[in-house]
Formats: structure tokens, C-alpha cells, sequence
């Protein structure tokens, strides 16, 4: 890992403030990306991702508190920033009438490119993101897949040295998701400074490092395997038609953190497996099915912020 | 700066491209200009005529500027729609002036109300008009700043319109009294005093005028050529100043 204290940072908040008439969306986040480093946002929709992600990428300006990327404040020089940073944003971003190239050419133009230096840029950025042979097609012709992986071409065409994604794969299916994040993961691989929003803990977990949001604020930051050994052991989940009396029951009689998430009730508990028996034991007949997991990302964001899953009982 | 005229270069040739792309567009930008022509023009032309001459006459420089001032309701709406979209969030990510890129969306869109309302210029041969070499130029110029001043306050609304539909109510709305007294319909001499004071106070009153001094078709009552084309210059430059203003803020979320 580059030493942040040394380099300067891919991006730094400090007391960053973003307020949406009575809604605070970001609460003075302090906030640090090192250069060359992977890092996923995790948190629920509105918990500040977007708002952050569209500071540093200029398009919202902060109520109080500063930004930068790469050293420049993003509210003070925005062309600046623009020109260090490559976005893509969470829905599409495309000229849908267009052919793929001739996106790319006109973006490119707009980020001052210009002959051979702009053709160059252009089938560098298609060359990354494997979308050359279909350089001549309408973007309205391309699948999800294929339209994201040119929003990623799109954001690589200036050869930022931070790419800024919000929710890269929302909206596709399983193998076109592979196929976006082997874009992305490339470009990180080439040194590229990543830093990306996602609601998946799934997501999350190709991240050198997570730092998870909850109501604007960090509640939690580390590697991914850090923060999941900091969750009590295993995660049960059990399905019951009384879910409610069933948790309250679980955490009455074993002391267990135990919620209601979804219908089903969570509970952790090292040494998970012990704990079946005992559990299904002490209930006869309520369990309609008891699964054990190891934790997820997801199951951290449970455990830190309090919500759902601890709602009411253990402390 | 040159990012700026970068930014104007870019959408202006995208919203050209765009249209030339779409032949439904090219065929109903020419055949709806002749439609007007033919029905208002001869329809009104047989029972009305006024000090002047002969109501198509009349009528011809107002119908020109109705040409313009429909294509730009229709040109704007790609605001909305590249919002829509999307684009319009990685334009605006781009490392480019704001100023540029509403500056090129007012010209892309100008352009192609100009180009409109150029067909129907064209006609003023067929129409029995002579206005002469510097006469057309001069129409020219009227009919671009026209076309600038329509789009500008286009662009205006759009960026602060949800859906096309409340834009395009908007725009209607705000524009067609506008251009129907303008004079464009009926002669300024006569007029109510009420209605003789709206036609002083509006600008588009004045964009006619120009014209009609260009084609050689001014009606008595009609403002002078020199106010005229300062209010004409005025309007342009106002409604670019308010697409600018209004722009400021960012774009409605789609």
C-alpha cells in the first residue's frame, strides 16, 4: 500500500457538508482515499453516497467544509478537478442516438483531446473496456452490459488518474456486472485511484477498502475481512411464521443479538453451527428453516449502525 | 475560453447532426412551413385586405417568424431530453464552461429554427415580394437574431421544465399571445389603446417590424427600423442572459 502520509491523497474531505433544505446528507465528513487504492462506499440509499460522489465530481457544491481530489479543491477549481477525475454516474449518461465512437469522439472534444491524440484516447478507451467491435453500433442498440462497460470507456477517455463511479452495475444481470467490474478492476490494476458507491455488500467486497456510511457520517471503515471478523462469529438466519415473538424469545433466553430483518429473523453467534440445535431445540416446531452463513458485508452495516438488526434488545 | 467555444462547437454540430439524422424531422421542418403558407396565407388572403396591399403580403413576415418560434419550442425540448438521458450530466462533468454549453444549446437549436425559417424566407419570391440584396440580408440577420432570442428563452425554460409536456405548455403558452400581438396578425394602426400598449412593450412587436422593413411590407403603425433592431438585439441578448441565469442552478434531477 502507497503511504498516504507521503503522497498526496486521491481524495480528502474535511468536515464535508451537504444539506438538502432540513435533510443533512452529509455530516462534516473527514474522509481520505490514497492513491492507487480501491475503495467501496456501502451504506443504504441515502446515506450520502450519491451527494458525496457529485461533490467530488463538481456537479454539487458543498453547503460547508471542503474537498479535494488530488490535492485540488473541487468547489474552488472545479475545471481543475474535472480534469484529473472520470465519473460515471449511476443511470446513463449517454447520447442514445449516437453510434459508440461517436460518443466517445464528442466527449473526448469536450475534454480538450483533439486528431491523433483524440482518435488514440478513443480506441484506448474502447480497447479497455472490450467494446472495439462494436464501435460503429447506435448506443441504443447495446445491451445494459455493454452500454455501462461505455460509460466506463466514457469516464476513462482523459485517462483520469481517480475514476468516481456511483453504482456501476445497478439494473444488470449477474454475468453483465463481471463483465463491467473486469473494466473497472483493470483500470485499478493500471493504477488508476477507484473510488465507488454501492448499496451490495457483495459489491463492497472488491474493495482493498470499505468505509460504510450511515446518514452522511462513517460508521465503519477497513478491508473488507477486517470488518466482517469484527461481526459476532456467524449469522443464522431462520424463517418462522412468528418472527417477531421468535427473536424476542432468542434474545431473552440465549442473550444473542437477534432482529427481524425481511421476515426472517437474524441472529449472531460465534460458533454458529453449536448453535442450530440449540436453537431449533428450544423452539420445536417454530423454525421453518434455519440457514447458517458466514457474515456479509451487509451483515456489518447491520451490526455497526444498530438498525434492524439490533433494534431492540442486546446491547 | 477556448473551452467555451469548444463546448458551443460540440453541441451545435451534435443538435445538427441529430437533425439531419431524423428524416421525419427534415420533411416536416420543410412541409410545415408550406402548410402554414398555403392555408393561412390563401385562406385569409381572400376575404381580407388591408391599407397596404394584399393580406398574404400582410401576413407573410409574421408567418415567417411563427416558423421560428415553433422550431424553437421544438429544438429546446432536446434540453429536457438530454437531461433525460443523462448527457447532459456528463457534459456538464466535463472540464467546460456552463456558459459554453447553454451557449451551444441556444445556437444548435437557433440554427435550426433559422434554417426553418429560412425555407419560408425563401418563398417570398412566390409570395410577390421584391426586397432586394440588402433587403434580404437584413432579413437575415432579423430572422437569426429571431431564432436566437425564441431558443434562448427555450433554453430558459427547459432547463427549469420537469417534463417536455410542461415545457411545451410553457412555451405555448407564453409565446403564442406573444407573437398574435405582436402585429403580426392584424395591423398596429387602429388597434384598442390597451392592446397598442402590449405591441409597445413587446419585443416581438419589434422583431416583426424589422423584418417587415426588410421585406419592404411595413404597415403604418409599425415601430421604426432603428428601435427595432435595438430591441431586437436587446431581446436576444436578454433571453441568452436568462437561459445563462437560469442554468446557474443545477439541472432538475430526471
Amino acid at each position: 500500500m502507497i503511504d498516504s502520509a507521503v503522497a498526496i491523497p486521491a481524495v480528502e474531505t474535511r468536515e464535508l457538508t451537504a444539506r438538502y433544505g432540513e435533510r443533512t446528507a452529509l455530516a462534516a465528513l473527514d474522509f481520505r482515499v490514497a492513491p492507487g487504492e480501491r475503495v467501496a462506499l456501502l451504506g443504504p440509499n441515502g446515506a450520502g453516497k450519491s451527494t458525496l460522489l457529485s461533490i467530488l465530481a463538481t456537479l454539487l457544491a458543498p453547503s460547508a467544509g471542503s474537498a479535494r481530489v488530488l490535492g485540488i479543491d473541487v468547489a474552488r477549481h472545479p475545471f481543475a478537478a474535472r480534469r484529473v477525475i472520470g465519473v460515471v454516474f449511476q443511470g446513463p449518461s449517454l447520447d442514445r442516438r449516437l453510434s459508440v465512437q461517436e460518443n466517445l469522439r464528442l466527449l473526448a472534444r469536450l475534454y480538450g483531446l483533439r486528431g491523433a491524440a483524440l482518435a488514440r484516447a478513443v480506441d484506448d478507451a474502447l480497447a479497455g473496456v472490450d467494446l472495439a467491435e462494436r464501435r460503429r453500433d447506435r448506443v441504443s442498440t447495446l445491451s445494459g452490459g455493454l452500454a455501462r462497460r461505455l460509460e466506463v470507456a466514457r469516464a476513462l477517455l482523459a485517462r483520469p488518474q481517480l475514476l468516481l463511479l456511483d453504482e456501476p452495475t445497478s439494473g444488470l444481470d449477474p454475468a453483465a456486472r463481471a463483465e463491467v467490474w473486469g473494466a473497472i478492476e483493470a483500470q485499478s490494476k493500471e493504477g488508476a485511484t477507484v473510488l465507488y458507491a454501492t448499496h451490495l455488500g457483495e459489491e463492497a467486497e472488491r474493495a482493498h477498502r470499505v468505509v460504510i456510511l450511515d446518514q452522511g457520517r462513517v460508521v465503519a471503515e477497513g478491508t473488507p475481512a477486517s470488518l466482517k471478523a469484527g461481526v459476532g462469529g456467524d449469522v443464522l438466519v431462520v424463517e418462522s411464521d412468528d418472527a417477531e415473538w421468535l427473536a424476542a424469545q432468542a434474545r431473552e433466553r440465549f442473550a444473542v443479538p437477534a432482529a427481524v430483518v425481511e421476515g426472517a429473523v437474524l441472529v449472531e453467534r460465534e460458533r454458529g453451527h453449536e448453535f442450530v440445535p440449540t436453537l431449533v431445540e428450544a423452539f420445536p416446531g417454530r423454525a421453518r428453516s434455519v440457514t447458517l452463513r458466514q457474515p456479509t458485508l451487509e451483515d456489518v452495516f447491520v451490526h455497526v449502525t444498530g438498525k434492524r438488526f439490533r433494534v431492540r434488545g442486546s446491547t | 475560453m477556448s473551452a467555451g467555444f469548444t463546448a458551443i462547437a460540440v453541441l451545435w454540430r451534435r443538435d445538427l447532426y441529430h437533425f439531419v439524422r431524423e428524416p421525419m424531422r427534415v420533411v416536416a421542418s420543410v412541409a410545415q412551413p408550406l402548410l402554414f403558407w398555403i392555408l393561412l396565407g390563401s385562406g385569409f388572403g381572400r376575404g381580407l385586405q388591408t391599407a397596404g396591399g394584399s393580406y398574404s403580403l400582410f401576413f407573410f413576415p409574421g408567418m415567417v417568424l411563427l416558423v421560428v418560434l415553433f422550431a424553437c419550442i421544438f429544438s429546446t425540448i432536446s434540453v429536457i431530453e438530454d437531461r433525460q438521458q443523462g448527457f447532459l450530466r456528463a457534459v456538464l462533468a466535463a472540464p467546460v464552461p456552463k456558459g459554453g454549453v447553454v451557449a451551444g444549446k441556444i445556437l444548435g437549436s437557433a440554427t435550426l429554427a433559422f434554417l426553418q425559417g429560412l425555407i419560408v424566407l425563401a418563398l417570398a419570391g412566390v409570395a410577390g415580394l421584391r426586397p432586394g440584396a440588402a433587403g434580404l440580408a437584413s432579413a437575415l440577420v432579423a430572422l437569426f437574431l429571431a431564432s436566437y432570442a425564441l431558443a434562448g428563452l427555450g433554453v430558459a425554460l427547459a432547463w427549469r421544465s420537469e417534463t417536455t409536456s410542461a415545457f411545451h405548455s410553457g412555451m405555448t403558452f407564453l409565446l403564442l399571445p406573444l407573437w398574435m400581438l405582436s402585429g403580426a396578425v392584424f395591423p398596429s394602426a387602429g388597434l384598442p389603446a390597451w392592446l397598442a400598449w402590449i405591441e409597445r412593450v413587446n419585443p416581438m412587436a419589434y422583431t416583426l417590424a424589422w423584418l417587415r422593413h426588410a421585406l419592404g411590407t411595413s404597415a403604418t403603425g409599425d415601430p421604426s427600423l432603428v428601435p427595432a433592431i435595438l430591441v431586437t438585439c436587446a431581446f436576444a441578448a436578454l433571453a441568452h442572459f436568462l437561459a445563462a441565469f437560469f442554468a446557474r442552478s443545477p439541472a432538475l434531477k430526471s
